[in-house]
């Protein structure tokens, strides 16, 4: 998109010439046009954000997401990655390939992780971290078949891995394939062993309205509304809460 | 005496710059030289550059309006370049200095009024600061972990007070600044400190095709009214005339001239509203 901008602004004075070969009334008059056009798209553009946020209140804690995407995305540590790959290609162990799939998942960036996380896991297919990094790896894809079989597997062996982590991503990899039922169930144990968080509760309420179990729903909404109330929750557990609120918004509280 | 000559091994361009500064002084007259005499040396003007004299985007940026503006640029230069030239070596920072005063220049024709002159280093000294920014960012474990130092912060500290100051002291263009600081940090981003996360091809394309018709046209801005006025004064015939008379209006006013409207008078009216760009602006 940026470069596609970039591009149209460099071409533009290359337009204004060939519309000269036509008159210079038309090549002033366009460029007049784009002019009020930009004009026009800023004032258009601030009136949008303006009325998202009004409309649908999730719309800035989802700005406050994104931006701490793409914080951590350019500002992991990539140096260390590169030593590490670097180093993996003189000796190679499990650990040392998790270590930098870890890295470059740290940095949203799971098309580097993946290949480290497989070799990780097939080096060592017994190491359930490398199992669980693999499994958020093929999820952030959009792998779910994969991610559902990597998670499942964590979660069969350690239900609380990862501080019950890796069952609220199985949940709601189950969630996004449909299988509610299930994702519900996994969920709930999940909060019986670790108490409410935004997230888990909303992708819980997510899967329970999804299986017509409205009440169950609420009742999950509201736990993620209340959960942290007052305190200041980070970037991902903010976004799920605005979520959550909109969603109860809905169902009637 | 042997420190100079040492100095001026280590960083040449510098001392040639510096030298380029003080003797462009004494032949524009250094305390308090005339706008006539900046504009016969090479100061800038949108007009001239639109009229077939684009060095002026250059020969501006080693003139200045008076021995405050030289002695707080040469001092900006001696003590910013040879960090830099060390850094980067003779041919780099060669390069760097070109890309700032480019910058400042090409960003105040496209924005500015082509009929105000403007002189001084500063949107040079301005794109130094960017590529100084540029290596802190590139010596990190990470692009912003130069944010962790003192000295690189202070580096930012220094860039927003400039900018400030340039808003608040009437006569000084910032625009030029600002076109500075983007046309040094832009090039030795891009171009000539890479670092080893190369910039993606097509990003670092598509930058250096907008620099290049931005600077094309300062030089030949076919939708501006000066230069679509010097079109009208070379047409052969008549009617040809009076269509660069009409863009020439147009583009002065921002709407079209009315059917029974004489171009000349709505231009003469618009330029007799905005007369107030004879003054030289200060590029510091």
């Amino acid at each position: 998109m940026t470069v596609l901008l970039l591009w149209a602004l460099a071409l533009w004075p290359a337009a204004l010439e060939l519309l000269l070969l036509d008159s210079p009334v038309t090549a002033v008059a366009w460029d007049l046009r784009l002019r009020e056009a930009a004009r026009w798209t800023a004032v258009a553009l601030a009136v949008a954000v303006a009325a998202a946020a009004l409309l649908y209140p999730p719309f800035l804690p989802g700005l406050r997401l994104q931006g701490q995407r793409l914080r951590l995305s350019m500002s992991g540590d990539r140096t260390r990655l590169r030593n590490l790959q670097f180093e993996l290609r003189q000796l190679e162990t499990a650990a040392r390939q998790l270590e930098a799939g870890r890295l470059a998942l740290g940095m949203g960036d799971a098309r580097t992780a993946l290949p480290h996380l497989l070799r990780a896991v097939e080096l060592d297919p017994e190491h359930l971290p490398a199992r669980w990094q693999l499994g958020l790896a093929l999820k952030q894809l959009g792998q779910l078949q994969l991610a559902a079989a990597e998670l499942g597997a964590v979660v069969a062996r350690d239900p609380v891995h990862a501080f019950g982590q890796a069952r609220l991503a199985y949940g709601t990899v189950l969630h996004a394939m449909g299988r509610d039922a299930e994702a519900a169930a996994e969920l709930r144990a999940r909060e019986a062993a670790h108490g409410p968080s935004p997230e888990a509760s909303f992708v819980l309420g997510r899967a329970l309205l999804a299986t017509g179990d409205r009440e169950g729903a609420r009742s999950a909404f509201s736990a993620a509304v209340a959960c942290g109330a007052g305190a200041k929750l980070d970037a991902q557990q903010a976004w799920y809460r605005a979520r959550a609120r909109a969603a109860l918004r809905r169902v009637g509280r | 005496m042997r420190n100079l000559i040492d100095s001026a091994n280590e960083a040449p361009v510098t001392h040639l710059l510096a030298l380029g500064y003080v003797t462009m002084a004494f032949l524009s007259g250094a305390v308090d030289p005339e706008a006539q005499r900046l504009h016969e040396l090479g100061a800038l003007r949108g007009l001239d550059v639109a009229g077939g004299e684009p060095w002026r985007l250059l020969t501006y940026s080693v003139l200045h309006s008076g021995l405050v503006h030289l002695v707080f640029n040469t001092m900006m230069l001696v003590w910013l370049g040879p960090m830099l030239e060390r850094a980067y070596g003779w041919w780099r920072f060669l390069a760097i200095y070109v890309a700032g005063a480019l910058g400042g220049s090409v960003l105040f024709c496209l924005l500015g009024d082509p009929r105000s002159l403007c002189v001084g280093g500063s949107g040079a000294l301005f794109g130094m600061m960017g590529a100084a920014l540029v290596r802190n960012m590139r010596a990190g474990r990470h692009l912003f972990s130069f944010l962790d130092h003192d000295g690189p912060r202070q580096l930012i500290g220094l860039i927003v007070t400039n900018l400030v100051l340039g808003m608040l002291i009437p006569g000084v263009s910032n625009t030029a600044h600002v076109g500075g600081l983007l046309g040094g940090f832009v090039v030795t981003f891009f171009l000539l400190d890479r670092g080893r996360d190369a910039v993606p091809r097509a990003l670092a394309l598509a930058t250096a095709a907008l620099c290049l018709s931005a600077t094309w046209y300062a030089v030949r801005p076919v939708a501006r009214w000066d230069w679509l006025l010097r079109q009208a004064e070379r047409s052969p015939n008549p009617a040809a005339e009076a269509d660069w008379l009409e863009a020439a209006a147009m583009s002065l006013t921002g709407r079209a001239v009315p059917a029974n409207g004489d171009p000349t008078d709505a231009i003469e009216r618009a330029l007799d509203r905005g007369r107030d760009g004879e003054a030289p602006q200060r590029d510091r």
